[in-house]
């Protein structure tokens, strides 16, 4: 019984670590399904909420608050899943949304930018070096976008319990690492788990209800 | 049968980590010893050394070199000890000094500033305030430090295969879990990792004979071909190659030395 969330480096084989660890310990593997169930609640096309969550904040956002209004409708879903409890969540922001709650098993994975220069020229069919401009883009606005919501950087160590490099340490033994950290006791969900996640709901259902009577 | 390098944020605990990692795996935990063992090796006071390992680089170090010496000392001593297999190092420096040398663990602990803040208030007896700015300051001398010989914080992740958070698993889970991760085939010695190790320790030699005249000499080595380039006057690489070999002809495991001689912008 437990939460797990996994931070990614993009193109650091996060995914396949996180589906292999939720198939491990028999939890859900979710990190779309976040989207696509604010999408439907808060009736906002997912490619928006998709956009507030990845993009780093444009001028206007910094003065309207739009992203702010659309992350918390996202962290709403994201608690809403995780009340289920046996949860490996993947994606964004898994580790900002739970900062403040006891017995949650942090994770980043990160590889080495050759790693992720390769997995990427792989997947996507492109040249290395656009490869390479693709990856220092997504990690500046990965950045500014954490440090515009939270204040922090993504990739600071502070924020998880574990940091995985991969090129050294393979999938599979990653995910045998991260089996035996979340088998332990104080990953285990817990009574002040369940309460802190019921209260940050309440909150999130109390916020989201007065901003959508403001707009 | 392996090599573990254990870097860790002042105040986190991870001195006892190291000790503890040592005994379950019936590894030697090595820390201080290096430094004894290269002041006794280059007749240098250990608290020379310490305060090169520690401190934040001054102006004069920029100019003097005299950080670098040091430092040289203290690789050579440290690749020395790492020749005999199953240790656990636990300091500054060891991720550096084991760069590209193959199946050795390299871990990072950490530890939130308020675990850490506790753990200076119970241990030094200040207040919680004195307690905060030790540690910031520590964290900036750390970081000034690497910035100064390696052009990256000792912070960042990417240095460590695993970086561990202690304020949840606590000490003992801590433990658990490197060692089950130690164990792993890729962390294992291999002939790879003491062919590598051999090399390092003739470069390490090498450059520790050379720094004092040398200081910016680029030392490396490859099957005991020792490879020195040095930014320099074209028209004094053979003499400078003479010199070298001359300098290093007693020294272990070395079959040749090749200098290249990089020239002056023009």
């Amino acid at each position: 019984m437990g939460i797990i969330t996994i931070s990614r480096g993009s193109y650091s084989r996060g995914i396949e670590i996180a589906q292999k660890l939720a198939d491990k310990l028999g939890y859900e593997c979710i990190s779309r399904e976040v989207l696509l169930k604010a999408s439907k609640d808060f009736n906002v096309p997912e490619t928006e909420l998709m956009h507030a969550i990845h993009d780093a904040p444009s001028i206007f956002d910094r003065i309207k608050d739009g992203k702010k209004n659309y992350v918390a409708f996202i962290r709403e879903a994201f608690l809403e899943h995780i009340q289920k409890d046996n949860v490996v969540y993947h994606g964004y922001a898994g580790h900002f949304f739970t900062r403040e709650i006891p017995n949650v098993l942090k994770v980043r994975i990160i590889a080495n930018i050759d790693f992720r220069v390769k997995v990427l020229m792989e997947r996507e069919n492109v040249s290395e070096d656009d490869a390479r401009k693709l990856l220092y883009k997504i990690d500046v606005e990965r950045r500014k976008w954490s440090m515009y919501l939270y204040g922090i950087d993504t990739n600071e160590t502070e924020l998880y319990d574990i940091v995985i490099h991969i090129d050294t340490i393979d999938v599979d033994s990653a995910v045998e690492i991260l089996y035996d950290m979340a088998r332990r006791p104080c990953f285990q969900t817990s009574t002040a788990l369940q309460k802190k996640v019921k209260d940050l709901l309440d909150a999130a259902r109390d916020y989201s209800n007065k901003s959508s009577k403001v707009s | 049968m392996g090599i573990i390098t254990i870097s860790r944020g002042s105040y986190s605990r991870g001195m006892e980590i190291a000790q503890k990692v040592a005994d379950n795996l019936g590894y030697e935990c090595v820390s201080r010893e290096i430094l004894l063992k290269a002041s006794e090796d280059f007749n240098v006071p250990e608290m020379a050394l310490t305060q090169a390992m520690q401190n934040a680089p001054t102006i004069l170090d920029h100019i003097k070199h005299g950080k670098k010496k040091y430092i040289a000392f203290i690789r050579k001593a440290f690749l020395e000890y790492l020749q005999n297999d199953n240790i656990v190092y636990h300091g500054l420096a060891g991720h550096f000094f084991t760069k590209d040398i193959p199946n050795v663990l390299n871990v990072r602990i950490t530890a939130n500033l308020e675990y850490r803040i506790k753990v200076v208030v119970n241990r030094e007896n200040v207040s919680e305030e004195k307690a905060r700015e030790i540690i910031q300051e520590l964290d900036e001398v750390r970081r000034k430090w690497s910035m100064y010989l390696y052009g990256i914080d000792t912070r960042s992740p990417e240095l460590y295969d695993i970086v561990l958070h202690i304020d949840c698993i606590q000490v003992d889970g801590a433990v658990e879990i490197l060692s089950n991760i130690a164990k792993r085939p890729y962390f294992q010695t291999s002939t790879e990792t003491r062919k590598k190790l051999k090399d390092k320790l003739i470069a390490a030699k090498a450059y520790s004979l050379i720094v004092n005249n040398f200081p910016e000499a680029k030392v490396g080595c490859k099957d005991g071909i020792v490879l020195i380039s040095i930014e320099s006057s074209l028209s004094v690489e053979k003499r400078l190659s003479k010199k070298f070999t001359k300098l290093l002809k007693d020294v272990e495991g070395v079959k040749e030395v090749k200098t290249y001689v990089i020239p002056f912008e023009t």
